[in-house]
C-alpha cells in the first residue's frame, strides 16, 4: 500500500492516490487523526497502526510514504471546536512528525522536525547547502524592511530551468551539468525527492532555489516516485 | 561579540546578560519588545553577512561569535498587543523573526541554541525515539485514537500518565477514575499516554562539556507545576556520576544542543529514564534553590566561541 499524506482538498494528491489504484494508494487526512483506530507504540513500534482514508492499517502494511503538506493548519480543523483549534492542530503536526519520521518503509522526504516534508528550510538556507555541495549560487540578499525595487527597466530575464529529482533520477535537465548538478545537491542533503531551480539562460547551472515538495504533474515524475516508493529495499 | 536575544525580564536570560557584564564579555542585547523598531540586512555570497539594526545600536552580523537566544513567542508579545493578524506591521514583526531565525541557522557563530535542533522538543514522542536511539531507557508510551486501547495500556500499566504530544499545555497527569469518561475525547486528537516510572527525579543541565545535577524531591504528578496540587517542591544538588554525565553530554551532542535540561527519573529499579531534553531549559529556578553557577557556565561558553 502507498499513503499519501495531504488534504482531500488538494488535487494533486487525490489524482495521484487515483492514478496509483493498483498500488493500493490511499490518502492519509487531518479527519483520519480525529478517527479511532491510531495506535502509535513507542520504544517498540511493533503492533502500531494507522487510520488512512477512515480505514485502520497495520504498519507492516505500507510499501511507501509520500507527504504532500508541510503541515496541518488550524483552518483545516472545522470538525474540531473553535476554542481546543490551536491546540489540537498542534498535537496533530507533533503527533505526525513522530509517526512519520519513525516509520520503517521509504518516506517521501521524511521530516526532519520543522516540518512535515523535508527540511522545512528558509531559501536562503537551501542557497547555503547548495553552495556547501559544491554548486555555484547567486548572490541572496533579505532586508526587513523590505528596500525599494528599481523602477528602471530591466532586460527580461531567461526563464528558469527546474530540475527534479527522485532517487537516483533527474528530469527536465536540458544537459548532464544541470542533471548532475541537483543530483548532487539531493545527495549532500539526503532528500531524495527534491525540485531544484537553477538561473536560465547558461552553460553552467547556477543555483537560485529548491524545494523538498516537488510538482508531480508530469507522469513520468509521478512514475519515478510511485517506483521509488514501492522498491522492495528500504535505503539505510 | 556575543548578541542576547529576548526579554529582559526573563529569569535565564537575565541571569546569562548578568553574567556576561560581571566577567566583561562584549554584548549587544536584542530585545524582542523592540522588533517593529528594529531592521535587519541579511545576505549569502559565499558566507552569510548583513547588518542588525536596532533602536540603541547597529552591528555587522559578522562581529557576533556567539548567540544566547531565549524569544517568545511573538505573536503574544506585548509589543505586538491589538495589532490583527494581517496588519501589515505584524506581518512585518513576523518576517524580521523569521530573517533573523534564518541567519540563526545559517550563520558560523555558536548558537545557544539553533532554533532546528531546538524543534525536536516540539513533538514529545519523535524526541523520545531520539532519546531512546542514544541509549537512555524512556517509559512504554502509546499515543491512540482508540479510547479502547488507551484504557487496556493504563490497566496493563497499573499506573499511567498523559501529557500533550506537542510542546502546548505540556503537563503531566496522573491518570485517576475521573479520567475514565474522559477517555472517549481522545477520539478526536492523537493522546498520549506513558507508563508511570516510580523513582526519584533530576534536572541535568549540560552547559557545552559542564555538567550541573538536581535532584527534585515532590509528590505532584508534574514537579514543575506543584500548586495544582498543592504540593511542595524541593530542589538540592546531585553529584552526577561521570559514566551518566557523560551519556548525558552524548546526548545533549547528538542533539546539537550545547546547552539543555534533561529531564531524568532514577527508577526504583535502578535505570535511568529520559522523559524529555528541554532546549531552552528554564535553569535560574534550579540555580536560586542550588546555587549552582549555571548562567556563569552559559556565559563562559558563549564567551569561549571567540576565543
Amino acid at each position: 500500500m502507498i499513503v499519501v499524506v495531504g488534504s482531500r482538498h488538494d488535487r494533486s494528491a487525490v489524482d495521484l492516490v487515483s492514478g496509483w489504484a493498483r498500488y493500493k494508494a490511499a490518502l492519509l487526512t487531518c479527519e483520519d487523526l480525529s478517527t479511532p483506530g491510531w495506535e502509535l507504540r513507542l520504544p517498540d513500534r511493533s503492533g502500531s497502526r494507522a487510520v488512512v482514508s477512515g480505514q485502520i492499517v497495520h504498519e507492516d502494511d505500507f510499501r511507501g510514504v509520500l507527504i504532500r503538506r508541510p503541515c496541518i493548519l488550524d483552518t483545516e480543523l472545522r470538525h474540531i471546536g473553535a476554542s481546543d483549534r490551536e491546540f489540537v492542530t498542534a498535537e496533530m503536526n507533533a503527533f505526525l512528525l513522530a509517526w512519520l519520521a519513525g516509520l520503517r518503509c521509504r518516506v517521501l522526504n521524511r521530516p526532519s522536525g520543522t516540518s512535515l516534508c523535508g527540511p522545512g528550510w528558509r531559501p536562503m538556507q537551501w542557497t547555503q547547502a547548495a553552495a556547501a555541495a559544491g554548486l555555484e549560487v547567486a548572490p541572496s540578499t533579505q532586508n526587513v524592511p523590505a528596500r525599494r525595487k528599481r523602477t528602471s527597466p530591466r532586460a527580461e530575464a531567461p526563464p528558469p530551468i527546474e530540475v527534479t529529482v527522485v532517487g537516483s533520477l533527474s528530469f527536465g535537465a536540458p544537459n548532464d551539468n544541470y542533471a548532475d548538478a541537483a543530483l548532487r545537491l539531493s545527495s549532500y542533503v539526503h532528500i531524495p525527492l527534491l525540485a531544484v531551480r537553477f538561473a536560465g539562460g547558461g552553460s553552467t547551472p547556477v543555483f537560485s532555489a529548491a524545494t523538498a515538495m516537488p510538482s508531480l504533474r508530469d507522469p513520468a515524475v509521478a512514475q519515478a516516485t510511485c517506483e521509488y516508493l514501492t522498491a522492495e529495499s528500504v535505503p539505510a | 561579540m556575543v548578541l542576547l536575544w529576548g526579554i529582559s525580564s526573563d529569569g535565564p536570560f537575565a541571569a546569562v546578560r548578568d553574567e556576561l557584564q560581571r566577567i566583561g564579555v562584549a554584548n549587544r542585547f536584542l530585545d524582542q519588545q523592540t522588533l517593529l523598531r528594529s531592521k535587519i540586512s541579511l545576505s549569502f555570497e559565499g558566507v552569510p553577512g548583513g547588518t542588525l539594526t536596532t533602536p540603541d545600536w547597529s552591528a555587522d552580523l559578522s562581529a557576533f561569535t556567539a548567540i544566547y537566544l531565549r524569544p517568545y513567542d511573538p505573536r503574544r508579545l506585548a509589543a505586538l498587543s491589538g495589532l490583527k493578524p494581517d496588519s501589515p506591521r505584524k506581518l512585518r514583526a513576523l518576517v524580521f523573526e523569521d530573517t533573523l531565525t534564518c541567519w540563526l541557522e545559517i550563520t558560523s557563530a555558536r548558537v545557544v541554541n539553533r532554533p532546528s535542533a531546538m524543534a525536536s522538543n516540539n513533538s514529545k514522542p519523535y524526541q523520545l525515539s531520539l532519546i531512546h536511539s542514544h541509549g537512555f531507557a524512556v517509559p512504554e508510551t502509546l499515543v491512540t485514537t482508540d479510547p479502547a486501547a488507551a484504557l487496556a495500556f493504563w490497566e496493563r500499566h497499573g499506573t499511567a500518565v498523559y501529557k500533550s504530544v506537542s510542546g502546548v499545555r505540556s503537563i503531566v497527569t496522573q491518570l485517576r477514575d475521573e479520567h475514565r469518561q474522559r477517555l472517549q475525547d481522545v477520539a478526536h486528537c492523537p493522546t498520549q499516554f506513558q507508563q508511570f516510572i516510580s523513582g526519584s527525579d533530576f534536572r541535568i543541565h549540560v552547559v557545552g562539556d559542564e555538567v550541573f545535577g538536581c535532584e527534585i524531591r515532590s509528590c505532584a504528578d508534574d514537579y514543575r507545576y506543584p500548586d495544582r496540587q498543592g504540593a511542595n517542591v524541593e530542589v538540592s544538588s546531585y553529584d552526577v556520576p561521570p559514566e551518566l554525565a557523560e551519556r548525558c553530554r552524548k546526548l545533549a551532542a547528538s542533539l546539537n544542543l550545547p546547552v539543555a535540561g534533561l529531564d531524568l527519573r532514577l527508577a526504583d529499579s535502578g535505570n535511568w529514564f529520559c522523559f524529555e531534553v528541554n532546549p531552552s531549559p528554564g535553569f535560574s529556578f534550579y540555580e536560586e534553590a542550588t546555587g549552582q553557577p549555571i548562567a556563569n557556565a552559559v556565559a563562559r561558553l558563549l564567551a569561549s566561541a571567540g576565543e
